[in-house]
């Protein structure tokens, strides 16, 4: 009996055109399938119908037949389908119910009706696999992401569930968190459970998966072995999935004739395949920013440490000058420092020494109104920042706090909103937007208050890689035309290096490393220490001595596709 | 600082007590609060009750501290000057009024201030040496519907996530240029606060949504569906300690009770 078969199957929300339709897929006993395509084309939905919340918990036109180990869902109830699978989604806080991590691991093997001593059996089972025995009598909200991710795995895999059902899991951790979760997910799959997955990151399940299936236009438009993706990259073109990026460099070097094996996302596994090449020589990158330019946002050796009872050190010495204009990279773990030194940035918090100055003023000593007046902060969550209805009042609601009159307000805001793509919405609830949109939304009302300094904390979570690359591209036009100094903290180096002017690397409150990217990305042992890896491209450059490194795929495959290249067949 | 009313995770004499132990004791030390004429020592008893028993220093809960200081001193502000002499402390003449701050008032309002601070230190020290759970699962084990008592556990768990979340609400309302939240003027606090609960409104819905679909998937219907008892790992039981407790904290409100009915031991 197959884990999983769809068979014709469509779906719509109530009102909606439909979102799915057609959609054929088996998934075998102990196979590792990959579910890739864009932002809102279904991914979500066809796993809540997988897991048979579609019909039974979201309502909506179901139409073909889901089954699940044999079961119609239809025909069966959400308990009883759920009671075969395990289900992780992307926020691991909308998971866990418990107070303490055993009573977690404990609680759905309590709802099945499992004897005590099997229960403490799964437990210790559960904490032994995901490697966490040592989490067991923790609170589960002092833990880190990654942490309570790994609970909520082993909360879902101690009753022994034939099927694992994975929506994205890492997607709102850190590298650490990540890389944690993967390695769970890992010990999953090599124990031969059988796993339907979405993985923004695809490289980093790319050595588990035996199938990738891309949803796109409402349907599974291809259903094909891992080994084989990269023949078919015109698919995840047309549907804007980027493949791992040396994969499809080398698919892309063979698109052009130059003869190459297909190449794995590893760097090193790559730069071994083309070990031997000739690069053609590039000039080096030129800064966008004038160096000589008098600093807009001087960071003068701040440290900061949290009060009694947490009593961290989260900054330690800190020294940094940003020009106006420049967009800046600010990278690290969790815990590195990132937040804090944003807030201090922003004035949220007072350094416990050194001074934050923009334009020459100290930005403690400001008054409310002229610190959101001189540095925007942008926050993670846009949900967080959405204050009035509808979109335009939502606009000019800052540059009425700080005095502006609703004609020279809604003047100021028609253009943002205009260059944001938001204009036509104006009118439209913000909860009615995409997250993308109201991601935009958020960096609208802070750049219509038109701050010299924005700060932008990680702009492009949950987005897929063209709205990333459209967010970005806003956020350097705004650092480029107004002036205005743009900070941004992210995880996602590969943004960094196509859009930052500069990068900041912090490790314990330490900053480590500070420059342009194509210099800070070549001390990977230095960035290795706060879990930051260079983007594949800029790390096979690395590999391979290429000056000045590559940032881009465009850029990695303008200097590989060169006539003088020679590559060994494999 | 841990958000307020936020379970401490500690290992403690208090700690390790029975919920129902707590609730019955912390519901005794507030009838008896009413009893003694000198409820500020029951409020610092407390805060050292909270220390030494529990290992909880005051650093820990000051913003509590500070909230009630307001209201405390609203009380006896409001009494000082309302309850009538002799003897005056202070008196005034403003026109044909007569503003007078009385002896008795001061009393009456200091008595007042400090029995509400130790009802609120009382449900403080319950909520920050109980785990919720331990508290829910004992109340289903009084006879509470199981969902019923875990849904009021997982209530529980969520404050400190909401108070969190208001936080950073609290700072995005800052860097658009609102001071509402920090300002003592109602008239721009409460519209503030009407604004914040906008996001903060709107995420719990959401999130409501995200945890009941994942109760549901976790099994949380599947004993109704299956017909089968709900086996609970870590059971709670109350232990001689927990009986002993119980019945010491009821006999005291009963003696002081009774010593101040029949005896008038007590000044009323």
């Amino acid at each position: 009996m197959d884990p999983i078969t769809l068979d014709g199957v469509g779906f719509a929300f109530p009102g909606l055109q439909p979102l799915l339709r057609d959609v054929n897929v088996k998934v075998g006993e102990g196979e590792v399938v990959a579910l890739v395509g864009p932002t809102g084309c279904g991914k979500s939905t066809l796993l809540h119908i997988c897991a048979g919340v579609i019909p039974h918990f979201i309502t909506g036109e179901l139409t073909g037949e889901v089954h699940i180990f044999g079961t119609n869902t239809k025909e069966t109830s959400l308990a009883r389908i759920a009671a075969d699978i395990g289900t992780v989604t992307q926020d691991p806080e909308n998971q866990l119910f418990n107070l303490i991590v055993a009573d977690e691991i404990a609680w759905g093997m309590e709802n099945r009706g499992f004897e005590r001593a099997e229960i403490r059996r799964g437990l210790d089972g559960a904490l032994e696999f995901f490697r966490i025995p040592h989490l067991r009598d923790r609170i589960t909200y002092d833990l880190s992401g990654g942490e309570k991710q790994r609970v909520v795995l082993s909360a879902n895999y101690a009753p022994a569930p034939r099927l694992f059902i994975l929506d994205d899991p890492t997607s709102q951790l850190d590298p650490i968190g990540a890389q944690q979760v993967l390695t769970g997910i890992q010990a999953l799959a090599e124990s031969g459970h059988t796993i339907l997955v979405v993985e923004s990151k695809l490289e980093e399940i790319w050595s588990l998966v035996d199938r990738v299936l891309l949803l796109h236009n409402g349907t599974i438009e291809l259903d094909a072995p891992r080994a084989e993706l990269d023949r078919h990259l015109d698919a995840f073109i047309e549907a804007n999935v980027p493949l791992p990026q040396l994969v499809e460099l080398g698919a892309r070097l063979r698109e052009r004739g130059v003869s190459v094996p297909a190449l794995p996302p590893d760097p090193d596994g790559a730069a071994a395949l083309l070990d031997g090449v000739r690069v053609t020589a590039a000039p080096a990158h030129e800064p966008a920013v004038p160096s000589g330019k008098p600093p807009r946002v001087v960071v003068d050796n701040i440290s900061y440490t949290y009060p009694p009872p947490r009593r961290t050190e989260a900054l330690k010495e800190i020294r940094l000058e940003v020009p106006a204009g420049a967009v800046l990279g600010v990278v690290g773990q969790n815990g590195s420092g990132k937040t804090t030194l944003a807030r201090c940035l922003s004035g949220h918090l007072k350094p416990t020494s050194g001074a934050v100055r923009i334009d020459g003023k100290d930005v403690r000593r400001m008054s409310v109104r002229n610190r959101a007046a001189t540095v925007g902060y942008v926050f993670q969550n846009p949900d967080h920042q959405i204050f009035k209805d509808p979109v335009v009042e939502d606009v000019i609601y800052g540059p009425m706090n700080l005095g502006a009159t609703r004609p020279e307000a809604t003047r100021t805001a028609e253009r943002v909103l205009r260059a944001l793509d938001l204009w036509d919405v104006r009118d439209v609830h913000p909860f009615r937007l995409s997250k993308g949109g109201r991601q935009r939304l958020a960096i609208a009302a802070i750049a219509v208050m038109q701050p010299p300094v924005m700060i932008i904390d990680e702009p492009t979570t949950g987005q897929d890689l063209q709205e990333s690359h459209a967010i970005m591209s806003l956020l350097v036009d705004l650092a480029r035309e107004v002036g205005q100094t743009v900070i941004v903290i992210t995880h996602a180096m590969h943004l960094v290096a196509e859009h930052c002017d500069l990068m900041a690397a912090l490790c314990e409150g330490r900053l480590i490393a500070f420059g342009p990217p194509d210099q800070v990305f070549r001390d990977e042992e230095l960035l290795r220490r706060t879990y930051v890896k260079p983007p594949a491209v800029t790390a096979l450059g690395n590999r391979l001595g290429m000056e000045p490194r590559p940032l881009t795929l465009e850029d990695a495959l303008e200097r590989l596709a060169g006539p003088s290249l020679k590559v060994a067949e494999a | 600082m841990r958000p307020l009313y936020q379970f401490s995770g500690q290992d403690s004499f208090l700690h390790r007590l029975d919920p129902r132990t707590k609730l019955i004791f912390v519901l005794c030390y507030l009838l008896i609060s009413f009893l003694v004429p000198q409820p500020w020592v029951l409020f610092f008893l407390l805060i050292a009750a909270i220390w030494f028993l529990a290992g909880i220093p005051p650093t820990e809960y000051y913003p509590f501290l500070l909230l009630m200081l307001p209201i405390m001193t609203a009380i006896t502000l409001v009494h000082l000057f309302l309850i009538e002499g002799p003897p005056y402390l202070w008196t005034a003449a403003v026109g044909p009024v007569h503003i007078s701050a009385s002896a008795p008032g001061l009393q009456v309002g200091l008595d007042l201030g400090f029995r509400l601070g130790t009802m609120g230190l009382a449900f403080t020290l319950f909520a920050m040496t109980t785990e919720p759970f331990q508290w829910g699962m004992s109340m289903y084990r009084w006879g509470l519907p199981y969902k019923v008592a875990f849904m009021f556990a997982f209530a529980i768990r969520l404050y400190p996530l909401i108070q969190e979340e208001f936080l950073v609400i609290q700072r995005a309302l800052q860097a658009r240029g609102s001071n509402a939240l920090s300002s003592f003027n109602p008239f721009v606090f409460f519209p503030g606060v009407v604004t914040s609960a906008v996001p903060l409104g709107l995420g719990a819905i959401r999130r409501s949504q995200d945890i009941a679909m994942a109760m549901e998937l976790r099994g949380l219907n599947l004993p109704d569906e299956l017909g089968k008892p709900r086996v609970l790992f870590r059971d709670v039981r109350l232990r001689p300690i927990d009986i002993a407790l119980m019945c010491a904290s009821v006999a005291v409100l009963v003696a002081l009770f009774s010593a101040r009915q029949f005896t008038g031991w007590f000044p009323r």
